[in-house]
């Protein structure tokens, strides 16, 4: 059981003495391993699912931006009367670009958290491994309390990290969600101005649909971060 | 619980080994350790995996102090080697890891500054420990194709990694070898499998018969001591190596490196 402090009847049943927590380290440190090891590896699994979800709305904001392009091509050679659907393709592709650099925001958090996350899991296994030799050689408390100590500190540390991470991460996932609100009216309303395409209106009406299904896409997966996020807190 | 047995010593100088561990897991392999004292400073020499450090961690600390351990000596770049390095460096981040140079840039994969590694070049070197000396020399393709092994001029030791390894069963758990002819057969099978060149093993064979050796030291299994030092380096001289002839029984396959 790496990881796990040994209690009294765990080392009954190895056959071993307890380890002896008389010193303050000692009585610290199964807190101390808690902090290091509780979380970690749910934490890593969320974080690349935060991290794929994300990737995800990068590909599919690249594939509105392609769409609104060919959009504004089709809204010229409309004219006078698709004047408005090309307006909207030209707001969508600006949608596109704000949707994009707030992903990259959310990208850039993600991976930092990974980093911090990996950085716990692998202090987690060292913080185990520190403890099973400690009770394997109650001797030995005196060398591996030192390091123990070091590490529940870092773990201190890296966990305040990771709040700070998780509050930019909700707060980036609130900006997107906004922008992506906004994606969804403007998808609405090219529906509505491809309706004033006259011979156009069947191409328009294709493209709009487009959009939509695009925009509902990226809702969807938006949601997706949020409750992934969410599911971190609850 | 691994046991930590001094098996030479002069004055402050020690060699000790950290052997058979009883409770150790059947689907790891079984390794030894050794730690050179003196001066006040200790050498561990290939201090193995990640999974057994606690046990030699409690055999060393049993034994002596391990906040002497200033340095770590690893024969090649395999995990039952040195995948401990990351805890050692917890325990100590002074520690000094010496190695070939051809694992200096990939053993960091288990841990370690760019401060933590002293690369050997191909030719070898010395390793100082509490003023003595040690010489690393050449053993590559050995299993390894940068591998080392770590010879004591003093105590006449060598410490020779996978070169002399068995595997021994559970009823041969001596920690020297008794009787050469039963014990070699356990490491036939591991040296024809895993030594990957014959030319090589000559060339160690023919270094090696030159140094004043009073003890073979391998990673796993016994260690030879006084005329089965000869008799190994013969025998070893005349096996041939590096040939898979035929496919080998389920004993010899498995990784012992």
């Amino acid at each position: 059981m790496p990881g796990a402090v040994m209690s009294a009847d765990t080392a009954a049943e190895a056959g071993r003495a307890p380890p002896d927590r008389s010193s303050p380290v000692a009585r610290m440190t199964p807190t101390l391993t808690k902090a290091c090891t509780s979380p970690p590896r749910s934490e890593l699994g969320r974080t690349v699912r935060l991290s794929e979800e994300t990737r995800r709305v990068i590909a599919l904001a690249f594939g509105v931006r392609l769409m609104a392009l060919n959009a504004i091509i089709l809204a010229r050679r409309a004219g006078a009367s698709a004047r408005g659907f090309g307006v909207l393709s030209g707001e969508l592709r600006r949608f596109t670009g704000e949707l994009e650099s707030a992903m990259d925001e959310l990208r850039r958090l993600t991976w930092s958290a990974v980093a911090t996350v990996t950085a716990r899991v692998k202090q987690a296994r060292v913080a185990g491994v520190l403890e099973r030799a400690r009770a394997a050689a109650p001797q030995s408390e005196r060398w591996i309390d030192e390091p123990l100590a070091r590490m529940a500190r870092a773990a201190e540390s890296q966990a305040a990290e990771l709040r700070a991470t998780e509050r930019a991460l909700q707060e980036a996932i609130r900006d997107a969600d906004r922008i992506g609100l906004m994606g969804g009216v403007l998808a609405r309303t090219a529906r509505i101005e491809a309706a004033y395409g006259d011979v156009f209106r069947v191409q328009l009406t294709e493209v709009a649909d487009g959009f939509d299904r695009a925009i509902a896409s990226i809702l969807a997966s938006l949601q997706q971060l949020e409750s992934t996020e969410m599911g971190a807190r609850s | 619980m691994k046991k930590a047995v001094s098996i030479w010593h002069e004055g402050d100088a020690r060699w000790i080994v950290i052997a058979r561990d009883p409770d150790k897991p059947g689907h790891v392999i079984d390794t030894n350790e050794y730690l050179f004292s003196a001066g006040g400073e200790s050498l561990l020499v290939d201090p193995g995996g990640i999974e057994i450090f606690p046990a030699v961690f409690a055999a060393i600390s049993a034994e002596c102090d391990p906040g002497t351990i200033r340095s770590i000596f690893a024969s090649h770049q395999d995990p039952d080697i040195i995948s401990s390095l990351a805890l050692w460096l917890e325990f100590n981040p002074a520690i000094r890891c010496h190695l070939s140079w051809l694992w200096a840039s990939f053993i960091p994969h288990f841990g370690g500054s760019g401060e933590t590694f002293v690369a050997l070049p191909d030719e070898g070197g010395d390793v100082t420990v509490g003023g003595r000396s040690l010489r690393a020399i050449p053993a590559h393709y050995l299993h390894s194709s940068g591998n080392f092994h770590l010879y004591d001029p003093h105590a006449r030791v060598l410490f020779s990694g996978d070169v002399g390894a068995a595997l021994l069963p559970p009823d041969q758990q001596g920690l020297f070898v008794e009787d050469f002819d039963r014990h070699i057969r356990h490491a036939e099978g591991f040296h024809r499998r895993w030594m990957g060149s014959n030319a090589a093993k000559l060339d160690w064979c023919e270094r090696v018969s030159r140094l004043d050796v009073d003890m073979l030291m391998p990673q796993h299994g016994a260690i030879y001591r006084g005329a089965d030092v000869g008799r190994f380096i013969d025998w070893f001289s005349q096996l041939e190596v590096g040939v898979l002839r035929a496919p080998p029984a389920a004993s010899d396959s498995r990784k012992a490196a």
